[in-house]
């Protein structure tokens, strides 16, 4: 394989034309029926202008593809034959590196490795450097964010404690439009793979490690990538696609034999409404743990009793914004995936699809910690169910606008002290939610161990919490001065 | 399943009061203070080296009191490690020796220089050994009784009598700086009989309630 590698060097200065692309092809030259004919085809070209160097010493792998000082390699006769045949300058451009045919051999690797420190030319340390490049790139995904936004700015005094100042600012800020979704890529890698041969390979196979895009375009481009130069790719453990409207089924099925692999754990298509990610790719990656589907319209029942069998080892499923998505469809991934521990299924519309018998499906048949189910016509049994099942490792809970829910919900369960372990509880416009005490002393007991606890309870509940905490605190410091003038008057208490 | 579930203890507070002892060597701050938290009381004198302290934590049903007791050794050369003990205290104790007069009369310069680095905390005016004191001559009692009733009086400080050999008044110290600290009703009787050990506190102390009050509420909870 060593010896057609200089081949390819030919279509370097092709690649670094498209370099800034997310995947690089590397196009080999323009005649090839299969990849044997086109290397001995290559291997007769690279020989035939300079008949003097056989295939071996010619560039080594971590030779620039373009010199730092072009002048001291300045070609005698070998320049003219590259003008005369400009054709040829695409496929031997890598001849520039050569000192002119006059110096031995021997001196040239001399020359070339006194520019080259030996580490970049070691692909073992390439790799180990590349991959802390690679480290430095996002992924793009959604901002995990702090705190929801106040609903209005008599919330966000409330949020801020009566800081009218501060206040002011939340509320701004939130009234904002968010340009954060901007996540640029850096794209550090990507240069990489125009600095040779052996660190396009490497480049290359950390690049296609994690398929990440922003852009419909370049997931075309992929799609249309040549066979060989796929040859080249990892099999990805990532697949996202960040808000990508313009993307059609089409490029996404030809992307799909690329994608799936048992490799791939992570699938996403974040915002991406009329796209679905390709059944093949289910039924050829048994090992996706995290499945990403927000905002998609064509998800459905039928979708997910389809990929369901395929997905035993899925920890993460969001599906939020899935309108069409309803108890059947969630009733075939708990039975299927037994280690979910994430689930999100919120929605603004459609809430009467998903009712309390998905929750209680995931509560018993799955090991959930993390349930999403904003706006969803679940009932106090269903919290229940979920607090018999899982109640212990209950981590989170959104529950916003589950228009169902009543007192005898969270608030009972956590006095019954049902859910020790839950951190975020989301409990905005649940209308008929109105005794928050057992919520405050919930999470007054945790913050007293050091545990943060985050409540949004939206305007009317953090309000009502605020009044309920301030009780409490009254309560307490009358507990406590009383505590004190018992033992200040007591003559036996030391 | 039930019983997996943790149950979560009631917070509870710590209350953290620092307490600077401050007066003239040899006047016993560090017996009270080892009295107090060790009840241990030990006739040989010890001189203090710069501080020394001790805690002492008491238990009660919905909070818990921490004493942090900072005992400044009275030689003068100490005088430049009166911060340590003065900042931050919620009170500090001034000791003199009911045998030695000279040691009242210290006082005013040890009251004078620890509100200058502290002025929020409750101050509190102790005679010690009264019961080497209750043996003197009545005249000489009278007079400083009187003359430290003068002080206590100008210090708004209350002024208590004790002895730590003979355990008198030594737990009403720590309780008087509770309810003064947060204004609670002490029941203990007074005691203002010239020759008995004076407790004298009802009335003296208040002035800086609303200070030390806003100060008590930094309390930190464990």
């Amino acid at each position: 394989m060593l010896s057609s590698k200089p081949s390819r060097s030919g279509s370097f200065k092709r690649s670094r034309d498209i370099s800034d692309s997310a995947v690089v092809s590397s196009p080999p030259c323009k005649k090839h029926t299969n990849d044997d004919t086109q290397n001995l085809l290559l291997r007769d070209q690279s020989r035939s202008p300079l008949k003097q160097f056989n295939l071996d010493n010619l560039t080594p792998l971590a030779t620039p593809t373009k010199a730092p000082n072009p002048q001291s390699f300045t070609f005698g006769e070998a320049n003219t034959p590259r003008s005369k045949s400009p054709s040829l300058e695409n496929h031997f451009s890598d001849l520039k590196l050569w000192v002119p045919g006059k110096v031995s051999n021997v001196t040239n690797k001399f020359k070339i490795t006194t520019f080259t420190h030996p580490i970049f030319t070691t692909p073992e340390i390439v790799e180990r450097i590349l991959r802390f490049v690679d480290a430095q790139s996002i992924i793009p995904r959604e901002k995990p964010r702090h705190r929801r936004k106040p609903q209005s700015l008599s919330h966000a005094l409330v949020i801020c404690e009566g800081d009218e100042e501060k206040a002011q600012k939340l509320w701004t800020e939130s009234t904002k439009s968010d340009i954060r979704n901007a996540v640029t890529k850096d794209a550090a890698l990507h240069n990489c793979l125009s600095v040779n041969k052996l660190w396009h390979d490497i480049a290359l196979s950390i690049v296609t490690e994690n398929l990440y895009f922003t852009d419909s375009k370049k997931v075309r481009k992929l799609a249309t990538s040549p066979s060989r130069s796929r040859t080249m790719f990892s099999k990805p453990s990532a697949f996202v696609l960040h808000k990508l409207s313009k993307l059609t089924q089409d490029d996404l099925n030809a992307v799909a034999p690329i994608v799936s692999s048992e490799r791939l754990k992570w699938i996403e298509l974040y915002i991406c409404p009329k796209i679905l990610p390709p059944v093949p790719i289910f039924q050829q990656s048994r090992n996706v743990e995290k499945l990403v589907l927000p905002g998609n319209r064509y998800v459905d029942d039928e979708f997910l009793m389809k990929i369901a069998p395929h997905l035993t080892k899925l920890k993460v499923l969001d599906l939020r914004a899935c309108d069409k998505v309803s108890d059947g469809g969630v009733l075939s991934i708990t039975t299927n995936c037994p280690l979910l521990e994430v689930c999100n299924l919120g929605r603004h519309r459609n809430g009467e699809a998903i009712t309390s018998v998905s929750l209680i499906a995931l509560a018993r048949n799955t090991r959930v910690d993390t349930v999403g189910a904003a706006g969803c016509h679940i009932t106090d049994a269903g919290i229940w169910e979920l607090a018999m099942h899982r109640g212990p490792r209950i981590k989170r809970l959104s529950l916003n606008n589950c228009k169902l829910l009543t007192n005898n919900s969270v608030p009972t369960l956590l006095a019954l002290k049902y859910f020790p372990q839950l951190s975020v509880l989301e409990i905005r416009d649940v209308k008929h939610l109105t005794n928050v005490q057992p919520i405050v002393a919930y999470v007054r007991a945790k913050r007293a161990r050091g545990i943060p606890v985050l409540v949004e309870g939206g305007e009317r509940i953090d309000l009502l919490m605020k009044e309920v905490e301030f009780r409490m605190e009254q309560e307490h410091s009358a507990r406590v001065l009383a505590a004190f003038t018992e033992w200040v008057n007591d003559e036996e208490l030391q | 399943m039930a019983t997996e579930i943790p149950s979560l203890p009631h917070p509870k507070n710590t209350f953290t009061i620092k307490i600077g002892l401050i007066g003239d060597a040899q006047v016993g701050k560090t017996s009270l203070m080892v009295k107090y938290v060790e009840n241990v009381f030990d006739e040989e004198y010890t001189q203090t080296l710069g501080v020394n302290c001790l805690s002492k934590k008491i238990t009660l049903g919905s909070a818990d009191i921490l004493f942090y007791i900072m005992d400044l050794g009275g030689q003068r050369e100490f005088i430049n490690m009166l911060p340590l003990a003065s900042e931050g205290a919620k009170a500090i104790i001034f000791l003199f020796d009911l045998t030695r007069p000279e040691t009242l009369k210290s006082i005013k310069e040890w009251h004078r220089q620890a509100t200058g680095f502290n002025e929020q905390a409750v101050p509190l005016l102790v005679g010690t050994k009264y019961d080497l004191f209750v043996n003197l001559d009545p005249e000489f009692q009278s007079q400083i009784s009187k003359q430290s009733m003068r002080y206590a009086q100008a210090m708004d400080a209350p002024l208590i009598f004790c002895s730590t050999s003979h355990s008198i008044n030594v737990q009403k110290i720590f309780k008087i700086i509770i309810a003064k600290l947060y204004n609670l009703t002490m029941r203990a009787s007074e005691i203002k009989q010239i020759g008995d050990p004076l407790l004298i506190y009802k009335y003296l102390g208040g002035t800086r309630r609303s200070a030390s009050a806003s100060s008590s509420s930094s309390s930190t909870s464990t």
